[in-house]
């Protein structure tokens, strides 16, 4: 499994200059937790020096995947990858009981919840059509962490911009697998299953509300099949690419501020878009925290890190909440806005959107 | 291994922040050096008196006490190389004064460099000494390695804006050495001394630096050479004209293809780059930089470029502080970057000799890519090697390298280390150089620390190979 790497992790100077810049480090002030010491760990796994137990997966768990290392790592070491594929040398013996659930519950039942007997797209009132160009995957994390609300408000938008396009009976994407360090054909099963549900459907783009799905099917998919037929975006790209209208809404809001989801901005760039729709609300009381856009803190939910230390989410959440102050935290990630959710005023980009639109 | 009563007591008072499990034991076994070996327990105090505490518990045990900010060190110094304690510093990181009628700042060992800048910053001053490693190296780690970098042409180094410290002794004592006044003439210079131990002699716990405005402007200029002789004549000459920049810094082929490759920016791909930092008013200014560019020109200069942008300066002065690290995508997969003669010093009219016999050192090993750069405007030469480190023959190559490059230093007159210090990789050279003062050192060392607790089997305490407890998958026989 970490063969692969090899080249990665020799790659890497040592240098520490990850170190710093690592949320999760910034939390527990030991280089055992940082970006260095989990590929210095990956290593040792890979020579036979350090045998896997539970110290080690519990520096390779306590990780959100955030990407602010491969953003400043100078010697261009992938230590997102390299820790994911190490994930996955631990994970047989020594992912917790909470994990193999998550994990299980994917593989059994197509989504993360336990229990929930109606397919996805069923919360958004909005059958998948036969045939569509577009289509919108609204991702289990969308239901679970913003009691479907931001799915609904999407679906909505899209509505109302009279788009013709379709809901999908997807399941999940299997990103919850892959930050777990589950075994690949776990995840090339929930792959096939939603590349089968888009293809049959006739679907050249898709958009997603959850930047974890869109990372799966615009980078993760491709490492297994081809997917070059199929356009991916997030929908708050869609929606600035299609203008909404200072004309459109309503003016003001309550002070919000905008949070950057780590795999939407890091991975993809996407900055301007968000902010560009919050602006086209007349008079928005909007300011920036002090970390955004390319600097912005994870909000410590990443990379299924609250299966395995969700004391160390809380303390992650905190600092930004403390940023953030008495705004509303707005961003276009379910699991950040349930996270923040948990201890202050967050919402969806696309509820904003919605409750703001004069209709 | 420690002690289990010693284990049971630390716990007692260090709770969670004493650790032995296997994962850390094994991440605080690296620095940035080839070197790795596991310690047996991470202990993270945050206050001076129980640092007290595991010093004496070490020294009641005689257990190794390796000191750790950052572990950003090249040589080996914050490796606990005979195993034992490794104490980091991340959680003593207080600035505990910023004194600017009295131009110094108090702090804790475990302060980032650029952090403590960002705050001095907002009262118009700095603290001079500017590594490449600026954003992770701790002020203890910078201290117990008279760390320096760019500026130290003009700045000097950070053994020169010690004033006080306060250090915890082998055998336990907290002593207060210096002053916090801006002139001391009582007698020996303790804290001095500390000031580039390598942890060897005690354990730093506060730290008072002097302080310094900052310039008012400043200017960068690129003068791009083919041919990397009359790029450091153009050092030589800048400084016998005479003319002191902030900063001369130099950057042969191998690193600029290395660092553009990492981040794109627009250096010129010649043979060499002399990047000369310009500062003072904008009079000031404008007259250095024609006679900069006269003196370049003179040499053959095929570009020149000048910026006093703000963001194309920071562009620059990172580019160039990247370049170690960068040099891992110069041949990516196939070669490398390792820890090997990483740092020199040269009288400054040496340079050009130096750089030249470098690289003809380097033609005759094949295993070898070598990058040379530095502070040249103070003398002060680093090299980087690529090499496969799987191959046992390129450690051979490398080896033997290091050694042709050493002799070539010690006869040129230079010095084996300007800043990145001793620690493992160097110590042998330091005995061929300096063999008087090492033995003088040794004596010291053992009068303060008797039990040869204080990061052990390094420095004067070291007088092994340079290729040993490598952190490579490589076997070389004999002992690796
Ligand atoms: C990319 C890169 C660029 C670099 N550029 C430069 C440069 O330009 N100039 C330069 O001088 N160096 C440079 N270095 C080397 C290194 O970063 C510096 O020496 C730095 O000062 C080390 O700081 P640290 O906090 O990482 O210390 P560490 O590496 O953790 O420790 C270094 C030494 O200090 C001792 N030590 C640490 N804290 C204490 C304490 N509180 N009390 C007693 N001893 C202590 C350790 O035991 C060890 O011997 C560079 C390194 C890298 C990786
Ligand atoms: S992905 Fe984020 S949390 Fe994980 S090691 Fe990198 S910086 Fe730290
Ligand atoms: S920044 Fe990159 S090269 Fe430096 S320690 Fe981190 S992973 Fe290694």
């Amino acid at each position: 499994m970490l063969e692969e790497y090899v080249s990665e992790m020799m790659q890497c100077t040592s240098c520490s200059f990850c170190t710093v810049t690592c949320p999760v480090m910034n939390v527990l002030l030991t280089d055992a937790s940082s970006p260095r010491g989990r590929v210095q760990i990956a290593y040792g796994l890979y020579t036979g020096e350090l045998e896997p137990d539970k110290s080690v997966a519990k520096r390779l768990y306590e990780c959100t995947t955030c990407g602010m290392c491969d953003s400043t790592c100078p010697s261009g070491v992938h230590i997102v990858d390299v820790i994911k594929a190490a994930r996955k040398v631990v994970y047989p013996q020594l992912a917790v009981e909470k994990q193999k659930n998550f994990a299980g519950n994917i593989s059994e039942k197509g989504h993360t919840y336990g229990e929930e007997k109606e397919p996805i797209w069923a919360f958004t009132g909005f059958a998948p059509k036969e045939k569509a160009e577009v289509a919108y995957f609204m991702g289990c994390k969308v239901s679970a962490e913003t009691g479907h609300a931001q799915g609904i408000a999407a679906v909505n938008l899209l509505k109302y911009l009279e788009e013709n396009f379709t809901t999908l009976d997807e399941v999940c994407c299997g990103a919850p697998l892959v930050n777990v360090g589950a075994p690949e054909e776990k995840i090339r099963a929930q792959m096939e299953k939603n590349l089968g549900e888009i293809r049959k459907r006739g679907v050249k783009k898709v958009l997603f509300s959850c930047p974890s799905c869109y990372y799966m099917f615009a980078k993760v998919y491709p490492n297994h099949t081809d997917v070059s037929d199929i356009e991916f975006q997030h929908i708050v790209e869609y929606l600035d690419e299609k203008g909404l209208k200072p004309e459109d809404f309503e003016a003001g809001t309550e002070p919000i501020t905008y949070h950057d989801p780590c795999h939407l901005g890091r991975v993809f760039g996407v900055y301007d878009a968000p902010r560009n729709l919050i602006k086209s609300i007349p008079n928005a009381d909007y300011k920036e925290m002090e970390h955004n856009r390319e600097s912005s803190l994870c909000c410590g939910a990443g990379g299924s890190l609250a299966l395995y230390e969700p004391s160390l989410t809380k303390k992650m959440a905190d600092r930004r909440i403390a940023e953030a102050g008495e705004r509303t935290i707005v961003s276009a990630c379910p699991n950040c806005i349930g996270n923040f959710s948990k201890h202050t005023k967050a919402i969806s980009i696309e509820e904003l959107l919605w409750d703001m639109l004069r209709r | 291994m420690i002690p289990f009563d010693m284990l049971k007591e630390l716990k007692d008072f260090l709770g969670e922040r004493v650790s032995t499990a296997p994962a850390d034991t094994y991440v605080f076994g690296f620095d940035a050096s080839i070197h790795h070996h596991k310690a047996d327990a991470i202990v993270f105090p945050k206050s001076a008196k129980e640092v007290q505490k595991i010093v004496r518990l070490c020294n009641k045990y005689r257990v190794p006490i390796t000191p750790r900010g950052s572990g950003s060190a090249l040589a080996g110094q914050a490796v606990p190389i005979r195993g034992g304690v490794v104490m980091s510093f991340k959680r003593m990181n207080e600035i505990k004064a910023v004194r600017i009628e009295d131009l110094q700042v108090i702090v804790e060992p475990g302060v980032i460099n650029d952090q403590l800048n960002a705050e001095l910053n907002k009262y118009g001053f700095f603290f001079p000494p500017s590594p490449g490693s600026g954003n992770v190296a701790t002020i203890g780690g910078m201290v117990a390695m008279n760390a320096s970098g760019m500026r130290a042409l003009k700045y000097g180094a950070t053994r020169d804006y010690v004033m006080a410290l306060e250090v915890v002794l082998p055998t336990g004592e907290i002593a207060h050495f210096g002053t916090h006044t801006i002139k001391d003439a009582s007698s020996y210079q303790m804290a001095k001394l500390i000031a580039g131990s390598e942890g060897t002699l005690g354990i730093i716990t506060e730290i008072t630096l002097r302080i310094s405005p900052l310039p008012k402007d400043t200017s960068i200029v690129l003068a791009a050479f083919e041919d990397t002789k009359m790029a450091s004549q153009t050092i030589s000459d800048i400084i016998a004209y005479p003319l002191i920049p902030a900063s001369v810094e130099f950057m042969d082929r191998v690193c600029l293809q290395s660092v553009i490759n990492a981040r794109g920016v627009d250096f010129p791909l010649v043979d060499a780059v002399v990047m000369i930092e310009l500062e003072g008013t904008a009079d000031d200014i404008k007259n250095d930089l024609k006679k900069v560019e006269k003196i370049a020109g003179k040499n053959g200069a095929v570009d020149i470029r000048v910026s006093s942008d703000l963001r194309k300066k920071t562009e620059w002065l990172e580019a160039r502080k990247a370049v170690l690290p960068s040099m891992s995508q110069y041949a990516k997969g196939k070669m490398f970057m390792v820890s090997l003669a990483d740092d020199m010093s040269l009288p400054i009219s040496k340079i050009p000799d130096a750089v030249y016999g470098f690289h003809k050192i380097e033609k005759k090993h094949e295993h070898v890519v070598l990058g040379v750069y530095g502070h040249a405007g103070d003398g002060n030469l680093h090299t980087i090697f690529l090499i496969d480190p799987r191959n046992p023959e390129a450690w051979k190559d490398a080896e033997k390298m290091v050694g042709e490059m050493y002799d070539l230093v010690i006869d040129l007159g230079g010095t084996v280390s300007g800043e990145h210090g001793i620690g493992i990789t160097k110590a042998p050279f330091m005995w061929k150089e300096k063999k008087d003062s090492m033995e003088v050192m040794k004596r010291i060392k053992r009068a303060l620390d008797p039990n040869d607790i204080m990061n052990p089997g390094k420095n004067v305490e070291w007088d092994d190979g340079i290729l040993v407890d490598l952190r490579y998958p490589v076997n070389l026989g004999g002992d690796e």
